[in-house]
């Protein structure tokens, strides 16, 4: 499977932001470079799971909120800003979610669905298509959540690693077993 | 149950709408909202609070006692004088001794500790505004020099030779005096002879005459007897016989 190159952060990519963050905690107007750059991404990442997008322009705009006033607090220990913005992205999402009684939306494309139904070597056929929509309405968030990460956005084991807390290796394991029991839902 | 709304191909939006959609002037006013007001910083609570405390306090303080700042000042010098004087009455314990009668002397000294503590705690009571009249405190100064053996009245320091041998001999208030030791130059060395009785034998006194003019003798090791007829050791006395 193909790593969406969106998401990929080189190092030199990672020193140079490092410089934009000093100057953003010296000065909060200086991080309006850091907001430009990762306002889409963000954005992308919260829609992605919200059916309003006013609210998730709302969400987003929270999140660089909590981000610059927090941001005396980041420190480079080899997670790159952005998957430090996911974090608390995720943090707000879950809040939306209990405050404004946003809805757990999940937006999959065709592509993404045909895929995984070859994956569990089944016919592309449309009833499965339906089959395989219903079945991820019913999965538990924890493993919704890697599926999104892994298989709709198409994100690296480190990469998600990275924004769940969590080590690339058990990334790795929680998206496999995370599909295991979709497949097992699907096939029964 | 479904846990999830699951939307299929949902129509992109444009990276172009997206970034027109960016407000950094909000995030900004965002953050500032977000501060918490000074009241409620740890900054206003350290310095600010601490400052605000110590102020109540003391003004409570200068309130609940009625009196303003410089009379009481005034009133703790007052006080301070007052102090002074029963404290000359301990300066007994200050005189050298030598160095054999002193663990006899700690020992001696309980014997007075009570009345002395009972002095103290009359001198702190002046300082919580009792101002007690002077011949109050002259009653006790003379309380606690009864506790203290005594030649003449004479309890440290110069005495005449007349006095040193007074018919009255060593006195201590109402007890009595069985026997002590005394301790002079004899023409040639120091000399520590016991006596029973309260008076200086007239053999030691006409040796202390001769050569003990300006030279300090010590009695030492005072044994007496109080009203309930129980032996009591008591402090040393120190004298530089002159004519």
């Amino acid at each position: 499977m193909n790593v969406n190159p969106i998401y990929h952060q080189s190092k030199q990519t990672i020193v140079d932001e490092l410089t934009l963050i000093t100057n953003a905690k010296r000065d909060p107007e200086r991080f309006g470079p850091l907001y430009e750059k990762y306002h889409a991404q963000i954005f992308r990442y919260v829609y992605q799971r919200m059916d309003d997008q006013e609210l998730a322009f709302d969400v987003t705009s929270q999140v660089f909120i909590k981000a610059l006033s927090n941001i005396h607090k980041y420190e480079y220990r080899g997670v790159p800003f952005s998957s430090w913005l996911y974090r608390i992205a995720k943090s707000e999402l879950y809040q939306a979610y209990r405050d404004r009684k946003a809805r757990k939306t999940v937006n999959v494309e065709n592509m993404h669905i045909f895929e995984m139904i070859e994956e569990f070597d089944e016919d592309s056929s449309v009833s499965n298509k339906k089959k395989l929509i219903e079945c991820l309405a019913l999965m538990k968030e924890k493993d919704m959540q890697l599926l999104e990460l892994r298989y709709f956005e198409k994100r690296s084991y480190r990469e998600i690693g990275e924004i769940l807390e969590i080590s690339e290796n058990t990334a790795k394991v929680r998206s496999f077993r995370a599909l295991e029991r979709l497949k097992k839902i699907f096939l029964n | 149950m479904k846990n999830h709304k699951i939307l299929v191909d949902r129509k992109p939006l444009s990276e172009t709408y997206i970034q027109s959609r960016q407000d950094f002037g909000n995030v900004l006013k965002g953050v500032k909202q977000l501060k918490p007001p000074l009241w409620k910083t740890a900054w206003f609570y350290g310095p600010v609070g601490m400052a605000t405390v110590a102020l109540t306090i003391s003004a409570s303080s200068i309130h609940a006692n009625g009196i303003p700042i410089e009379q009481k000042a005034e009133t703790n010098q007052l006080t301070i004088v007052e102090k002074e004087q029963p404290i000359e009455v301990l300066n007994v314990s200050e005189v050298p001794i030598p160095k054999a009668e002193e663990d006899l002397m700690k020992t001696e000294l309980k014997a007075t500790e009570v009345e002395i503590t009972e002095t103290i705690a009359v001198e702190d009571e002046t300082e919580n505004d009792i101002i007690y009249p002077k011949d109050q405190i002259i009653e006790e100064k003379t309380t606690l020099k009864k506790a203290f053996p005594n030649i003449h009245n004479i309890y440290t320091g110069d005495i005449t030779f007349s006095e040193l041998f007074s018919e009255d001999g060593i006195t201590c208030g109402t007890k009595t005096i069985t026997s002590f030791s005394i301790q002079y130059f004899n023409g040639k060395e120091d000399v520590k002879e016991q006596v029973e009785g309260n008076q200086i034998p007239g053999e030691i006194s006409k040796m202390i005459e001769r050569f003990n003019n300006g030279v300090m003798i010590y009695i030492t090791e005072i044994k007496a007897i109080d009203e309930n007829k129980k032996l009591l050791s008591l402090p040393s006395l120190n004298y530089i016989p002159r004519y």
